[in-house]
């Protein structure tokens, strides 16, 4: 095969390939740990994806354990950072897939939240 | 970033924070966190009644003094010590890309993830609509509703503290315990049914009802939200690679000291005994504190 020995080992792994950004190392997808870089680089490409799947099968995210559901709703905010895409139109698959319903109006009834708690400094 | 630490923690969740507010660090120590604020993926649910221990460990536990938080920082592996008394690697993506941090000792606390439905494969359809709790958290915390009339099927103190934050958001709720589980102390605006078999998911592409199984007798439930907390699993796909010894279900196996097979390396919580209810995460927390100060478990 053409291969050489080699008497060095990185204990480390490459940086992503990906056209990322320097600072968009971060995971999104815990589950099979892809980038914010990797995400926004396909919402970046000429043709970016339209849904949540197709998203899912340019990069590997939403496609571990949980299935998406640490992760949707951080892609839904880069969808929209990135392409300009209304929240409630991004769609899983096919129309009428939308995973969010609709918006909690200002001023509603909020929902009980993690407000109550005391976070300290942040 | 080659700066020796005394402790690593994977996670800071509510087995760290309480490892850390027992006093727990053991000297210069540094928290790695996925999430951009500690208290886990519980966080979304500690208002609601229940969750009064959890709340308290969460509340003020992140300001310990000498301890360093990373926040948006993902441990993607480890690279156990490669010979007694060297020090353990991990492998850390935060924005400024992939980082190694290295420590005397371990300590994993990095959780669980929820069970979903392709989990227990349930038959059906795959249509939009059919999520975990940390799903529903997430959209509310952004003031986004998730659907108009859901069902939660679990019964644990986390699947009601759910379904108490959808009807407070306006959504029509309805719990469905597990069989063989009992209905958690859920507050009137959740409408509880009886125990019953969740067998089958209908409807594309939104979710349109589910099918229970009671006594015999199939019944079809209305829904464009299902909303399923059955079970977590532990979150160690990471580790994959270290030789850190996992049980059949993916949990980290332990001794009564918390250390794992692997000399000096840790583990508490959720990613040891998973729950959706975090029952031990506070006690184990408290105790290999004891144990990483010399003293007994």
């Amino acid at each position: 095969l053409g291969l050489s020995p080699r008497s060095t080992f990185e204990d480390t792994i490459p940086e992503l390939p990906a056209d990322a950004r320097p600072d968009e190392g971060d995971v999104v997808c815990l589950c099979r740990q892809i980038t914010r870089g990797e995400i926004l680089a396909a919402l970046r490409s000429p043709l970016p994806p339209t849904t949540l799947d197709g998203l899912k099968r340019r990069t590997g995210a939403i496609l571990g354990e949980c299935q998406g559901n640490i992760c949707i709703p951080r892609i839904i905010e880069l969808f929209e950072q990135q392409l300009g895409r209304d929240p409630l139109s991004i769609e899983k698959n096919a129309r009428g897939s939308s995973p969010i319903c609709g918006r909690i109006p200002q001023g509603g009834a909020a929902p009980r939240a993690r407000l109550d708690v005391r976070w300290g400094d942040d | 970033m080659d700066h020796l630490y005394d402790l690593a923690v994977v996670g800071a969740g509510l087995a760290a924070l309480s490892f850390l507010q027992a006093g727990g660090a053991p000297g210069a120590t540094v928290v790695l966190e996925y999430q951009e604020a500690p208290g886990g993926f519980l966080r979304a649910a500690l208002s609601a009644p229940g969750f009064e221990d959890a709340a308290a460990v969460i509340g003020g536990a992140h300001r310990v003094p000498g301890v360093e938080i990373r926040l948006g920082a993902a441990a993607v592996e480890l690279l156990p010590a490669s010979e007694p008394g060297a020090s353990h690697t991990v492998l850390v993506r935060t924005r400024q890309g992939l980082d190694r941090t290295r420590a005397r000792r371990l300590l994993i606390a990095c959780g669980g993830l929820e069970v979903p439905r392709e989990h227990d494969q349930i038959p059906g359809t795959r249509p939009a609509g059919v999520v975990t709790p940390i799903f529903v958290h997430q959209l509310l915390d952004r003031r986004y509703l998730p659907g108009r009339r859901a069902v939660v099927y679990g019964s644990a103190r986390y699947a009601a503290a759910t379904a108490r934050r959808l009807a407070d958001a306006g959504v029509a709720v309805t719990l469905v315990p597990p069989p063989g589980t009992r209905a958690p102390n859920v507050h009137h605006a959740v409408h509880i049914e009886r125990p019953a078999e969740l067998v089958h998911i209908g409807g594309f592409p939104r979710l349109e009802r589910i099918s229970l199984r009671r006594d015999g007798q199939l019944i079809d439930l209305p829904a464009d939200t299902l909303v399923y907390a059955t079970e977590m699993m532990a979150n160690t796909t990471w580790l994959k690679g270290s030789d850190v010894a996992l049980d059949t279900h993916g949990a980290i196996l332990v001794d009564e000291r918390y250390e794992t097979n692997v000399p000096e390396v840790y583990a508490i919580g959720t990613v040891v005994a998973p729950s959706l209810d975090h029952v031990q995460s506070v006690s184990m927390g408290r105790m290999v504190g004891s144990v990483l100060r010399g003293g007994p478990a």
